[in-house]
């Protein structure tokens, strides 16, 4: 006990003796409240209209920033949000719920929420408002945005939506992007962890994922680079049932993470080498004769025969075969039951490996192909490349051909350029075991979206271009895209926070932000987006509207209800857009009903009428599952949503993710392919400068950038950076010291917490810490920005800095 | 011997230090600022989240801690007033807020640090109005709080908020006395733990190993 307890205390004690506990009770709470007259006044808003007194009511709710979308209970006594719960029985995956959810309301009482719309009132960035009227919000942004679109043409206003919010009515697919397209304004691709589903799409034409639940009917379960302790809380409950029932879980992580320590067998590759190690793992399974021969000959394009020419499928219309041309002639294989090319579907004994001599081409099979690059992948070589031991290497060779094996693949793997190749590789490792379509096969858990009516995306003919946001910098440069004259010169922002979010944030400011002329920020806290725009619109929370939830963890059509009124003067997205469009000429393709317009979203889709599913049966039942067998496994029939309806891990035609008029190396992309980071790896040339790896995680206490939580805060403190303790001592650094990292794009100031669990010669971040929280800088100024011309992604993991201790004022 | 005695197991194999069943408590019992009756510590290293061993052997693990609710509670012997006391009719262990004095003798006595928090100041909370159960007792000045095992669920035959709370099915709740409870047959089958026994309060919350 310190002296300043000590004397609280004799205080404590003679006071204490004569307040009367009741009126004590009493008291205390007026007092609490008397210390913030913000929330007295927002208190006296939010019982507008509604139930008032302590009857409680209880409504369905979920989460709807991008995570797993719990569906839960939200209770709510005299108007007020008094307690999120889990739903009492509710025993589904989808019912999880984690601390984000048990703390959201916090969310929408904080005293920061943005209350009215504001307009910029000093310089941008100076965090200075004026409070304006929605009337007067609206005409400032459509004069300046009809202005722009007469003089400059409709792509002159860009948006900006990545995932803040997935209701349905007020995300992506529902009125924002039904608003976007008919006002054909320009949609800003979010760049964003989206390599490794298109290496797995363009292998698939899926993911092969499958509910969490079936990782109790696999072997093992293999955690590639995530987290899921902390970043997918609810999946952590079925690791531990399928572990409790002998499932093998292994984790694999350049660090000792929360999820490592859970797991049976932990193994810790060098940052960004899950590439090459997968590639040694599929050397080491086909040279052990432990790859599944009769799955690769039957529904992969293994036997397909390549042209030796062109690279692409050798075609039935190459050897002047009719009757189509092109990719409509079917490829070709060797028929070892006839000794003759014949079409791949026709081949009663298909050839696993060539050559064959056809027409004069000396053509190999896809399998040969992928021997090629895979064969360099020796156990020494793998080992050099990953630091794994051989031994290493050949235990986890064995557990992945052992299956089904639940790979649960996630985004940090794929942060690096080579990202794209850690999806095709993953599904090349499906494609050689076998390991798709099976009770407890899977290469990611499911992320399942209704299949609605897809025409409420698009009222008229017009469609929204598409600009990758790390692509729009030199958009802004030159007026072009594409070589085409496309002047951008306003962003509407809504559901993210890219001031935040994107990396090298001094860059992104520079060559993107500042060139825009007017920012328009949508938000429910002053993010940093938000405080560096020009006008500012308070939305509501997810608890505060109603909407389907149409994209869902698990195949199920769920709602959130609406459990308060909106607070303050905060309207939804889609009644924003309502607003807006009206004073666009576009008022009549909007003019309809929340309830209108979800029926034509769910009732008018062909899939829901089949299924008999409609937006009533959906209020009335809250979450209906449209698979009824569980667990949902991917393509469970084998058909592969691929033009050969197999999985092409043989690209015949490589396209990148996103084209804006760049060139690609074709040939680099038809097979899966390893390519070092740009930084985080040994000898490059930041590697000079730059000794320290520098990577992040996803902390359990934070909902991406979503602003400050002082519950949450109060259990993680501030922003911190993870380092070895013999990093530290070579550095003269102690646990708890306020340090500077930095390197040539910027720096951060924060608090040192060594750690055994971080792997020596990096250190790692938990991310998601706005600007204003740190000493000084941020994350964001340190990472880099450049992005594969294949994969068009941030490279959030590709970063190297050094660490010094901090000479400024704590 | 009470007719019942409830508490709680824990299965530390489960369990991965997420955090929710001390945010639902927080919420559930409208705790004030910077007051968390159920607590997530590390068993490893010095700090949160830090392993125990050196790169790359390691090991993690986490205890949650709150009220370990004894069969024969330190704190009860220490109190002057009688305002923490265990309830014969369930064994649970009670901090009677209109009772409470402030000597903070309890907390002297508890030999699990920090279960039992003391309000120094007023009360404040973030959220400006009561949340969670509408029949938590209100919070107050110079007193001594704790988890009552959410005592007015009980009350209505529910269990505490943080067993329903906790995502990865890692806590129980039941009757040690009635061997046919869940509690009761998970000690039978697992291999399990109290802290501090060597302190002799038998704490109703085990841990299964």
């Amino acid at each position: 006990m310190d002296d300043r307890e000590e004397t609280q205390s004799s205080r404590t004690f003679s006071r204490r003796s004569f307040i009367g506990t009741t009126a004590a009770a009493a008291s205390a709470t007026a007092l609490a409240y008397s210390l913030q007259p913000v929330l007295k006044t927002l208190a006296a808003d939010s019982t507008q209209g509604q139930a008032t007194g302590n009857e409680e009511q209880v409504f369905t709710c979920k989460c709807q920033w991008t995570c797993l979308h719990c569906q839960y209970n939200v209770v709510v006594r005299g108007g007020r949000v008094v307690r999120a719960r889990p739903i009492p029985g509710g025993d589904a995956i989808g019912n999880t719920m984690c601390l984000r959810g048990h703390a959201h309301l916090q969310r929408i009482y904080h005293p920061d929420r943005i209350k009215y719309p504001m307009k910029r009132a000093g310089e941008r960035g100076e965090d200075k408002w004026e409070r304006i009227s929605w009337e007067e919000a609206i005409t400032l942004i459509t004069d300046k945005w009809n202005a722009d679109r007469e003089r400059y043409g409709r792509q002159s206003v860009a948006w900006s939506h990545t995932s803040g919010n997935y209701g349905h009515l007020n995300g992506l697919y529902g009125y924002l992007g039904r608003f976007v397209n008919a006002a054909a304004m320009t949609t800003l691709e979010t760049c964003i962890d989206q390599a490794i589903g298109f290496g797995l799409k363009r292998v698939m034409g899926g993911h092969a994922m499958a509910e969490t639940v079936s990782m109790s009917d696999a072997k093992s379960i293999i955690s590639w680079g995530t987290n899921i302790a902390e970043g997918q809380i609810a999946h952590s409950r079925s690791v531990s049932d399928a572990r409790e029932k002998g499932v093998l879980f292994v984790t694999i992580d350049p660090n000792f993470s929360t999820t490592a320590a859970r797991a049976d067998k932990w193994f810790a590759p060098r940052h960004g080498a899950d590439v090459p190690l997968v590639m040694g793992l599929m050397n080491y399974i086909i040279s052990n004769d432990l790859h599944d021969e009769e799955f690769l000959l039957a529904h992969t394009v293994a036997p397909v025969l390549i042209n030796p020419a062109t690279k692409r499928y050798l075609r039935l219309s190459d050897l002047g075969i009719a009757p189509a041309a092109g990719e409509d002639s079917p490829p070709v294989v060797w028929d070892l039951a006839t000794n003759a090319a014949v079409a791949l579907e026709e081949a009663v004994k298909p050839a696993l490996s060539g050559p064959y001599m056809i027409s004069g081409m000396q053509a190999r099979t896809a399998f040969d192909h992928l021997l090629d690059e895979v064969g360099q992948y020796t156990l020494d070589a793998t080992s050099e490349l990953t630091e794994l031991t051989p031994d290493q290497i050949m235990e986890l060779a064995r557990i992945a051909a052992d299956g089904p094996v639940y790979h649960y693949t996630n985004y940090s793997s794929q942060a690096y350029p080579n990202g794209v190749h850690v999806g095709h590789v993953m599904a090349t490792l499906a494609a050689v075991t076998g390991n798709v379509g099976k009770p407890g096969a899977a290469l990611r858990p499911a992320s399942n979206m209704f299949p609605i009516n897809w025409g409420t995306l698009f009222p008229t003919a017009d469609t929204s271009p598409v600009v990758p946001m790390l692509e729009l910098h030199n958009v802004l440069r030159t007026g072009e895209f594409k070589g085409a004259p496309f002047p951008v010169k306003s962003l509407f922002v809504a559901g993210c926070n890219p001031f935040h979010a994107y990396p090298d944030a001094k860059w992104f400011k520079e060559e993107i932000w500042d060139k825009l002329e007017f920012i328009v920020v949508v938000d429910l806290q002053m993010s940093e987006s938000a405080r560096n725009a020009d006008i500012v619109l308070p939305v509501t929370h997810y608890w505060e509207t109603e909407t389907p939830m149409t994209i869902v963890l698990h195949p199920a059509l769920e709602i959130t209800e609406k459990a308060i009124d909106p607070l303050y003067e905060a309207k939804q997205d889609a009644d924003i857009v309502r607003l807006l469009a009206a004073r666009m000429g576009l008022g009549e393709y909007f003019d309809m009903t929340d309830d209108e317009f979800h029926r034509l979203v769910i009732d008018e889709s062909e899939s829901a009428k089949a299924m008999g599913i409609t937006w009533d049966r959906l209020r009335e039942e809250k979450s209906i599952r449209y698979h009824s067998e569980a667990p949902w496994i991917e393509f469970e029939d084998l058909v592969f949503k691929t033009p050969t309806k197999r999985m092409e891990f043989y690209i015949d035609k490589p396209v990148p993710r996103l084209d804006y008029g760049q060139t690609i190396d074709v040939d680099r992309e038809r097979l899966p392919h390893f390519f070092p980071p740009e930084e985080a790896w040994p000898g490059t040339e930041s590697a000079k400068k730059y000794p320290l790896i520098m990577t992040s995680e996803r902390s359990r206490f934070r909902w991406h950038s979503q602003a400050l939580n002082p519950w949450m805060l109060e259990l993680a403190g501030e922003p911190i950076l993870r380092m070895n303790p013999r990093d530290a001592s070579s550095r003269s650094l102690e646990d708890g010291d306020y340090v500077e990292a930095f390197n040539d794009r910027g720096h951060a100031v924060v608090r040192l917490v060594l750690s055994e669990s971080i792997r020596p010669g990096s250190v790692m971040y938990p991310k998601n810490w706005n600007q204003p929280e740190f000493k000084d800088g941020s994350w964001a100024e340190m990472t880099l920005a450049m992005v594969d011309p294949v994969g068009v992604n941030a490279n959030f993991m590709d970063n190297r800095c050094e660490v010094r201790k901090w000479d400024g004022q704590v | 011997m009470a007719n019942t005695r409830l508490g709680m197991v824990i299965d530390t194999k489960r369990c991965i230090g997420c955090h929710t069943c001390a945010m639902a408590c927080k919420v559930e019992n409208n705790l004030p600022d910077k007051n968390w009756w159920n607590r997530v510590l590390t068993i490893g290293g010095e700090g949160m989240d830090t392993p125990e061993g050196v790169w790359p052997n390691l090991a993690m693990s986490y205890i949650t801690l709150a009220c370990q609710h004894c069969e024969n509670p330190a704190c009860v012997k220490a109190c002057p007033v009688g305002a923490t006391y265990k309830r014969e009719e369930d064994g649970v262990v009670i901090q009677d807020y209109d009772k409470c004095i402030g000597c903070r003798m309890c907390l002297a006595a508890c030999p699990y640090t920090g279960v039992r928090v003391f309000n120094w100041e007023e009360p404040k909370h973030q959220v400006g109005f009561p949340i969670g159960d509408a029949n938590v007792p209100a919070h107050q000045k110079h007193t001594v709080e704790k988890c009552t095992l959410c005592a007015h669920r009980l009350a209505r035959g529910e269990e505490p908020a943080c067993i329903e709370a906790c995502p990865v099915r890692a806590r129980h709740f039941g009757d040690f006395n009635d061997p046919e409870s869940e509690v009761s047959q998970l000690l039978l089958k697992r291999g399990h733990f109290q802290l501090l026994p060597e302190k002799e309060t038998n704490p109703s919350v085990y841990f299964l190993s």
